[in-house]
């Protein structure tokens, strides 16, 4: 007995320990109802443009819609192309001064020579001063002194490239000089000959001239003249005065140089005047021009010492009165020697005369003159030296043309969207009078022709395009413009398309998302170049709009609101513990047409993986219309799709999107409906879920 | 399901689903021990043995042993007020229909629900002079709640699809668990026919977590499209932690005890435990809430942002319902039990005592009004002890239990054997047991 009792304890011990295992641990489960969701699909909705949206005075709606099919614009004729030019100015244009030098060789001078040298008649001619000598003999081989020429106030040193020396050698001497050597040589640094000239006879108060070429001559500042070879003649009874001399003029003059260090003199080193010939292709001619924007630039850069003032002047720009006129200054920096100016000058608002006086056209002229200005300081430049010019003008944008706008054509071949119908995405909805206009613009002096070539209305949800057909789809359309001076005026065409005359009901019934069209605008077709009686301003144009107003009233079939969108269960968890539940869609259907509800869950490749409902779905019951046709009580459906645990893991697992479709069917009857702004469907989603509870 | 993202619509709590979630965690706590007792109705009536001392410290100078003793236990309990616990710990543990009916049935207005259990890791005695003196190592949880409408539990059991066009309102629940550990340091006395002994304990607090005064109004329309929930709470809780050393709560509790021989056989004990307080930090969340939740609101389907119109309102919804938490403290009780017994021998081998035990405190097992008991036990054979007792009192509003106690004399050496339970109803007869109880545990005696 003893040895059963702690068998017994450990029974008892059992029974209250093993009473209860891990696993039957309490658990049940709770039914749990909770909305999940509550939205509406309405026709503001469907019509996904609320801004073509027009509600009427009873709610109803109006699509009023206009979109542009062919849009021209100056911009399409007229662009003005940018021009530029370059000039390079270097020494070889610019001058060294001129000058001219005067020298006097007296009698007395000649004689003290002749003394000096121990010719008696040298002491006869001193003695003789003042009285008349009977006889005068002549006089050989004399010379004058060296005449010291300094020019270093112009210049130092200079390789001409260019000039020409001018000898004159006037006799104020009472006898003929018989000969006379004229020589110029450097006298500085160098001693070469320059100018080496024997003139004469000179007859007493006459002169002699002879020039001398001095290209290529090495000149310096510092220089020697003299009178070699004097040879006087005899003469009877001959007055004496020894101040009687001989006069020796020297002058330079059109001196340039390759280099120099001088004093530059005050010349102008360009002086451009010409003219831009445009070319604006197609034909066009302009024979005035208003610019509503562009600019004219110049830009210089100078290695030359001294200061270079710019005009450039457009003569036929004028605004108020005044032409284009540009002035600036190259001012050489005194330790680079470099100077450059950036000149930009706006041309708005310059009206442009491109006659050139008058019996021209597309001719634009301009005048750009540069001028050296006299510093007083000697510079130092060469060949190497140079002004660079670059100007122009850019970016001109008219804002007015005048002349002939030739013979163009221009092709429209592109689509408009019409997104209001994206919201649906299937099915047909035959309208009751929907209203189409092809509406033309012209405010271009211009006559023109268009050409429908083709025009289709694509619904590219269903893949149905249906083509326009009407009057204009045949044949071309003339377009009117306005004449001058109607600047500004513009004149409309417009074409309407009904039920009678087109297919426009069967266009726009297809619903669709993009019009596609090939059109044509032939311009001036039949126009006179020799008027020139075409104009453009910025804001003419001629353009062509599709104009659509469809009421929303008509019969539906198989009309389907549906979209798209994203869900990702991937991280749920809850799966586990809802064991089954049931997705009730209670909903309220204000449209006065049956509808099919279903969504369908979709993975990435969008393979539908499940749906709510089978078989395409469940009906909704329609709206109840009153008897002014309007739904004011809706119709109330409840549907109820139930999940097992299996199925809801499939949607975690597999269902990345969900597609809500609903499909409305004017039912009972195909009785046309207008549509209020008012109808939707509202719906809520509540989930019952059996929601399984473990301690 | 449309367009819901799952993040959302599966894990993210609701108010309705936060209270499930405290009730559970207090049910789940009391509902998956496998040893429990109660109010040691017939452990403290062992006198000699140190199981008694937990209940009674004026035992600890009580018992016959040579230098040293030693026991280690657990106990366990569970009980509530209103309804019995058949179909509730059934065969795999499914609570079907038919159960929750009749639970529902069987509960009143202010159903309380009370559970824990218990393990002495260690409880020794060494003599040393005169006195005894005694330490213990053991840990703990208890877990209490309460709710003034039964139609919460309704909600827990059914769902609110049965409550569809109704609305369902509680005031005033609560609920608190407390997980402890302690180290106890006593002694006890004996002067000739009085015996005292007192005990102190440094408390360790593992866990707690303490909802108070939640209320709530919850309507569920009648086709489901609408749930409106007004609630007020205040949710006091300490962080997650594991580990040995880390705790959020320090506290320490006092006991007392003493016994009288008034006669050979009659003897009257008194004894107050659990006389102290813990200390918590952790986080607190509160709110006044009030939502009408219609689901989530997609101004038109067709519109192009579903997935974010959708994270707006189910984040909106979520702030709403959950504010941010803001760091906190508080006090906490330790579990007090006052008792009052007396014992009379009948004849060699049988005693029958009297118990009154009163538990008002909300951190431990807790009395709705003092329990009564009368126990027996009898020494059928040489150490070997059984005994039965009932009770009228407490959660359970009454039980019967029983006990057995052997001890293996092997010389200097005794082994010491008990298991036992207080109230035995939830076991053997759960239709009427609205509780059970059962405790264990293995003595040594040098």
């Amino acid at each position: 007995m003893r040895r059963l009792l702690p068998l017994v304890l450990l029974l008892l011990v059992g029974i209250t320990a093993c009473r209860f295992k891990a696993d039957d641990r309490p658990n049940w489960d709770t039914d749990l109802t909770a909305p999940l969701l509550k939205s509406r699909i309405s026709l503001d909705d469907a019509l996904r443009d609320s801004s073509v949206i027009s509600v009427n005075g009873d709610n109803s709606l109006t699509v009023i819609f206009r979109d542009t099919l062919v849009n021209l614009s100056l911009s399409d004729y007229l662009v003005v192309p940018d021009t530029s030019f370059a000039a390079k100015i270097t020494l070889q244009t610019i001058s060294l001064a001129t000058d001219t030098l005067t020298q006097d060789v007296t009698l007395g001078q000649i004689a003290r020579q002749l003394q000096a040298q121990g010719n008696p008649i040298g002491t006869t001619l001193l003695n003789s001063h003042g009285q008349t000598l009977f006889f005068f003999p002549a006089i050989n081989n004399v010379a004058s002194d060296d005449v010291s020429i300094d020019a270093s106030t112009f210049f130092d040193q200079a390789h001409l490239l260019t000039g020409k020396m001018v000898v004159e050698v006037e006799n104020h001497l009472p006898v003929t000089i018989s000969s006379v050597t004229f020589h110029l040589r450097n006298a500085g640094t160098w001693t070469d000959t320059l100018v080496q000239k024997t003139m004469g006879p000179i007859a007493p108060n006459t002169s002699k001239t002879d020039s001398s070429d001095l290209a290529g001559k090495d000149v310096e500042s510092q220089m020697a003249a003299k009178l070699e070879d004097i040879d006087v003649a005899s003469g009877i009874n001959v007055p004496i005065d020894t101040n009687d001399f001989i006069r020796l003029r020297i002058i330079v003059k059109n001196l340039t140089a390759s280099s120099a260090t001088a004093v530059f003199p005050a010349q102008t080193v360009i002086d451009d005047y010409s003219r831009i010939n445009y070319n604006f292709g197609n034909g066009l001619i302009i024979t005035r021009m208003r610019a509503n924007s562009g600019e004219l630039r110049l830009h210089a850069l100078s290695t030359i010492q001294d200061t270079i003032e710019f005009v450039y002047s457009l003569p036929t720009a004028i605004r108020n009165g005044q032409p284009v006129v540009v002035a600036d200054r190259l001012i050489p920096d005194l330790v680079t020697g470099l100077s450059q100016a950036d000149i930009v000058f706006p041309l708005d608002d310059y009206y442009i005369d491109l006659t050139l006086n008058g019996d021209s056209v597309n001719l634009f002229p301009y005048h750009l003159v540069g001028n050296l200005l006299y510093s007083g300081r000697k510079n130092t430049m060469d060949l190497s030296d140079s002004i660079d010019l670059t100007y122009g003008l850019y970016d001109i944008i008219p804002s007015y043309i005048e002349g002939y706008l030739g013979t163009s054509t221009f092709s429209f071949t592109d689509s408009i969207d019409m997104a209001f119908f994206n919201g649906i995405a299937g099915g047909y909805l035959n309208l009751s009078n929907p209203k189409v206009d092809l509406t033309i613009v012209n405010s271009i002096g211009v006559d023109g022709e268009l050409h429908v070539n083709q025009m289709n209305a694509v619904n590219s949800r269903t893949g149905v395009t249906v083509p326009l057909e009407a009057a204009f789809t045949n044949g071309p359309t003339e377009v009117r413009g306005p004449r001058l001076p109607n600047v500004g005026q513009e004149v409309v065409s417009k074409i309407n398309l009904n039920r009678n005359n087109s297919n426009i009901s069967a266009f726009i019934s297809n619903l669709p998302d993009r019009i596609e069209f090939d059109m044509e605008v032939f311009v001036n077709k039949y126009g006179n170049p020799s008027l020139m009686d075409n104009f453009a301003t910025n804001t003419s144009r001629l353009a062509a709009f599709l104009d659509i107003e469809v009421p929303l009233e008509g019969v539906a079939e198989n009309l389907i609101l549906q979209d798209t969108f994203d869900i990702d269960l991937s991280e749920a968890t809850l799966p586990d513990a809802i064991k089954e539940g049931t997705l009730k869609l209670v909903l309220e259907n204000y449209f006065p047409m049956q509808a099919k509800a279903q969504v369908y869950f979709q993975n990435t490749p969008g393979v539908t993986v499940d749906s709510l409902f089978a078989y395409g779905g469940e009906i909704v019951n329609p709206g109840i219309v009153n008897n002014t046709g309007y739904v004011d009580v809706p119709g109330r459906t409840v549907l109820s799709s139930f999940f097992t645990q299996d199925r809801l893991k499939n949607l975690r697992d597999y269902a990345h999107h969900a597609v809500v479709k609903f499909s409305l069917s004017t039912r009972p009857g195909y009785v046309p409906v207008k549509l209020y702004t008012t109808y939707g469907i509202d719906f809520h989603i509540v989930g019952d879920f059996k929601y399984s509870v473990g301690l | 399901m449309l367009g819901m993202n799952p993040d959302t619509w599966i894990t993210r709590p609701s108010a309705m689903r936060i209270c499930a979630r405290w009730t559970a965690s207090i049910l789940l706590t009391a509902a998956c021990l496998t040893v429990q007792a109660q109010y040691g109705l017939q452990s403290s009536q062992l006198g000699g043995m140190v199981w008694s001392q937990k209940f009674q410290p004026a035992n600890i100078a009580g018992g016959e042993f040579e230098k040293f003793r030693y026991a280690g236990g657990a106990e366990g309990y569970f009980g509530n007020t209103d309804c019995s616990l058949a179909g509730v710990f059934a065969e795999n543990g499914y609570i079907t229909n038919a159960t929750k009916e009749r639970i529902l049935a069987d509960i009143k207005d202010d159903l309380q629900v009370t559970g824990g259990y218990g393990i002495d890791l260690a409880a020794v005695n060494v003599k040393v002079g005169s006195a005894t003196l005694a330490f213990n190592v053991s840990t703990g949880l208890n877990v209490n709640a309460h709710i003034s409408n039964g139609n919460t539990l309704g909600l827990l059991l059914l769902g609110n699809k049965a409550y569809a066009g109704q609305t369902v309102r509680d005031s005033g629940a609560w609920g608190n668990l407390t997980q402890t550990r302690s180290i106890g340091v006593g002694a006890g006395w004996k002067f000739d026919k009085l015996q005292v002994g007192g005990r102190v304990n440094l408390i360790q607090g593992v866990r707690s977590f303490d909802a108070s005064d939640l209320s709530y109004d919850l309507y569920t329309e009648t086709d489901g499209l609408e749930v409106n929930l007004d609630a007020q709470y205040a949710i006091r809780g300490t962080n997650a932690r594991a580990g040995f050393f880390q705790f959020d709560g320090m506290g320490a509790s006092l006991d007392l005890g003493a016994s009288y021989d008034i006669s050979e056989k009659l003897r009257v004990d008194a004894a107050v435990t659990g006389l102290g307080m813990i200390s918590w930090k952790g986080s607190e969340v509160s709110d006044d809430v009030s939502v009408q939740w219609t689901g989530i609101s997609i101004a038109s389907l067709l519109e192009d942002s579903l997935p974010a119109a959708i994270q707006h309102q189910v984040d909106s919804i979520k702030n709403l319902i959950l504010p941010d938490t803001i760091p906190t403290k508080w006090m906490t009780g330790t579990p007090l039990q006052i008792r009052i017994a007396a014992r009379y021998k009948i004849g060699e081998h049988g005693s029958l005592g009297l118990l009154l035990v009163y538990a008002p405190g909300i951190a431990g097992p807790r009395t709705a009004m003092p329990l009564a008991s009368v126990n027996y036990q009898h020494e059928v054979a040489t150490g070997l002890v059984f005994g039965g007792n009932a009770y009228f009192g407490g959660y359970d509003g009454f039980g019967f239990g029983a006990m057995g106690k052997y001890t293996i004399d092997a010389g200097a050496l005794k082994i010491n054997l008990l298991a036992g339970s207080d109230n035995l109803l939830g076991f053997i007869a759960s239709n009427l047991g609205r509780g059970f109880s059962a405790y264990g545990g293995v003595g040594v005696d040098f």
